[in-house]
């Protein structure tokens, strides 16, 4: 029997459901992609692969045990850190906007969220959101894609600590279900870090329904004093602080040919990184400027500032950035970026291979501590292939 | 204005409905013929169309989600101008991604809308939401795999990737229900 053509196919595909139409409708932020895997992005990245979903997995048997024990204790009196009231005491839940001594400034929350994850458990847990830097006491906000991200309950366990800090929902935000599907939406968490809440890693765990689907990520409370020279206060803040800079730079072509590819904040220092990419035909002929942008306008960590117009014009065409993939390993490796460097292109990637277990150890009090930091100990193996011009 | 007033003004038989539906969703549509013709003044035309079946659908028609009702309607204009030309003028992009189609489902040719878009719709609501919104990004919308790869911070080798494991998932349900060709 005779097949449908692809036309025939491509025709008929007109009439499927709607939600699968409106949810592609508008792709991401281009701000929001990431053109190259930051060490956070290849731990996104690891997450992703069979080990990482072996090792959430792990994780959260091991956190579901240590969450009930932490939460078991935040209900008892004296146990949570002093300054906290006696409702937070009682409930583990306090609402900043009731809350006068706000240690606003003190802690930064720096918290990227991982870029993809499909499939981790039994509802589909994939989403894509930045969280904005904020300050503890202010919204906590998620951007973008929350269709299949609507937690009935958010916690953040500090790691080491007793601290099981339960996430209000904010009541003006809508419910989920009336947020059509793909429409690109913002969910506010309000949450609140008691004062005492020790610089250091914080476990995320969202529980969704009656499933008790539970999820860990990692994100990081930084002590932001004394600062000398903070990050820049937000991401518009920061384009422009970057933009400017550009422009001072001796750089010989139209600056407007850039776009900036991502605006991102640095997962160690809380600093927003921005890069800007000047496309220049092929998916390996771009090139970036990449910077670290400070409150008071100081750029650090600029890379990129030597301009060689030579080597940047440099094209490649896709054949020859697909002929150093195959070489480097075919086409079973995903996740590939590129290096520049003495003016020579690089297509690279990074392949795991084993993982050590968490560091799990018990205290005196016989609390069970995790460390499930973003800092996995791992073995892996670095594949690197010049990308080789066959035309001049 | 809302989805719901723009109905309305069509129900009403206001010419602010197109004003306002071109306003709103003239970018939308024009990307999605763009994609399959790759002609500037066809897509143009076929955006024009779109508005011209809108009034003449709206009412008795009152469509849910107005976006994908207009796209849809742009879509079916846009493939019925790429028929009428030569095969040799179609955009490669588009001759690509309807061979990749053509690979990966294997439909006899009497099976119906109806019935095709029910296997569609059941396969891609199992299927992860990344690999879903690429999917119909490359086969619903035509957008080419350079184009979605920033967008969605990957590389362009992880979404042809990406896209061609769903492929074979796809290929693989609609096996198992018995299509093969």
């Amino acid at each position: 029997m005779k097949a449908m053509s692809g036309f025939e196919i491509f025709e008929k595909m007109t009439n499927v459901n709607d939600k699968f139409i409106d949810e592609a409708a508008e792709m991401p932020s281009p701000e929001l992609a990431v053109v190259k895997m930051s060490r956070w992005e290849r731990f996104s990245h690891f997450m992703n692969s069979g080990w990482g979903v072996a090792m959430i997995c792990g994780i959260v048997a091991i956190g579901v045990m240590a969450g009930i024990i932490a939460a078991g204790r935040a209900g008892e009196p004296g146990v949570m850190p002093p300054g906290h009231n006696e409702s937070t005491a009682e409930t583990g839940v306090e609402n900043p906007r009731e809350t006068n001594d706000r240690p606003d400034g003190r802690f930064t929350f720096d918290y990227r969220g991982i870029s993809e994850r499909e499939s981790v458990s039994k509802r589909d847990i994939n989403f894509r959101f930045y969280a904005s830097v904020t300050n503890v006491g202010e919204t906590f906000t998620f951007e973008n894609g929350p269709e299949h991200f609507y937690p009935d309950k958010v916690l953040f366990i500090h790691q080491g600590t007793d601290y099981v800090i339960e996430a209000v929902i904010s009541e003006d935000v809508e419910p989920m279900a009336t947020v059509p599907t793909g429409t690109k939406g913002e969910l506010t968490f309000v949450v609140y870090i008691p004062q005492e809440a020790e610089p250091g890693l914080y476990a995320l765990r969202l529980t969704y329904g009656d499933e008790s689907d539970t999820f860990y990520d990692v994100l990081t409370v930084l002590n932001s004093e004394p600062e000398t020279d903070p990050p820049a206060k937000s991401k518009e803040k920061a384009l422009e602080i970057a933009e400017n800079h550009m422009r001072q730079q001796d750089i010989p072509i139209d600056l407007d040919q850039f776009r900036v590819s991502a605006v991102g904040v640095d997962m160690d220092s809380g600093y927003y990184h921005v890069s800007y990419v000047l496309p220049l035909g092929g998916i390996a002929t771009s090139y970036r400027f990449t910077m670290k942008v400070t409150y008071s306008g100081q750029i650090r960590d600029y890379e990129g500032s030597t301009w060689d117009p030579q080597a940047y014009y440099a094209t490649y065409t896709d054949e020859e950035v697909q002929a150093a993939i195959t070489r480097m390993g075919g086409d079973e490796i995903e996740g590939c970026y590129f290096e520049y460097e003495n003016g020579k292109l690089y297509v690279c990637a990074e392949e795991i291979r084993s993982i050590n277990p968490p560091n799990v150890e018990t205290n005196e009090a016989g609390d069970i501590i995790i460390n499930s930091g973003c800092g996995i100990d791992h073995d892996h193996v670095f594949y690197e292939e010049e990308v080789i011009r066959t035309e001049n | 204005m809302k989805d719901h007033d723009i109905v309305d003004l069509y129900w009403a038989r206001d010419e602010q409905a197109i004003a306002e539906s071109q306003r709103k969703y003239g970018g939308y549509c024009h990307g999605i013929s763009m994609n399959i013709l790759n002609n500037e003044s066809d897509a143009e035309e076929c955006v024009n169309d779109t508005w011209v079946v809108a009034w003449r659908s709206m009412p008795p028609k009152k469509p849910g989600v107005l976006r994908t009702y207009l796209g849809k309607l742009t879509r079916n204009l846009s493939i019925n101008r790429l028929k009428e030309r030569h095969r040799e003028k179609r955009n490669p992009d588009l001759v690509i991604a309807l061979e990749e189609l053509a690979e990966c489902i294997p439909v006899p040719e009497d099976t119906t809308d109806e019935r095709l878009c029910a296997y569609l719709n059941e396969f891609l609501e199992i299927t992860p939401a990344l690999d879903r919104q690429l999917f119909m990004g490359r086969y619903w919308y035509g957008r080419t795999v350079r184009e979605m790869a920033p967008r969605y911070g990957l590389t362009a080798n992880a979404v042809s990737q990406r896209l061609k494991r769903t492929r074979q998932a796809l290929r693989a349900y609609l096996e198992e229900r018995g299509y093969t060709v």
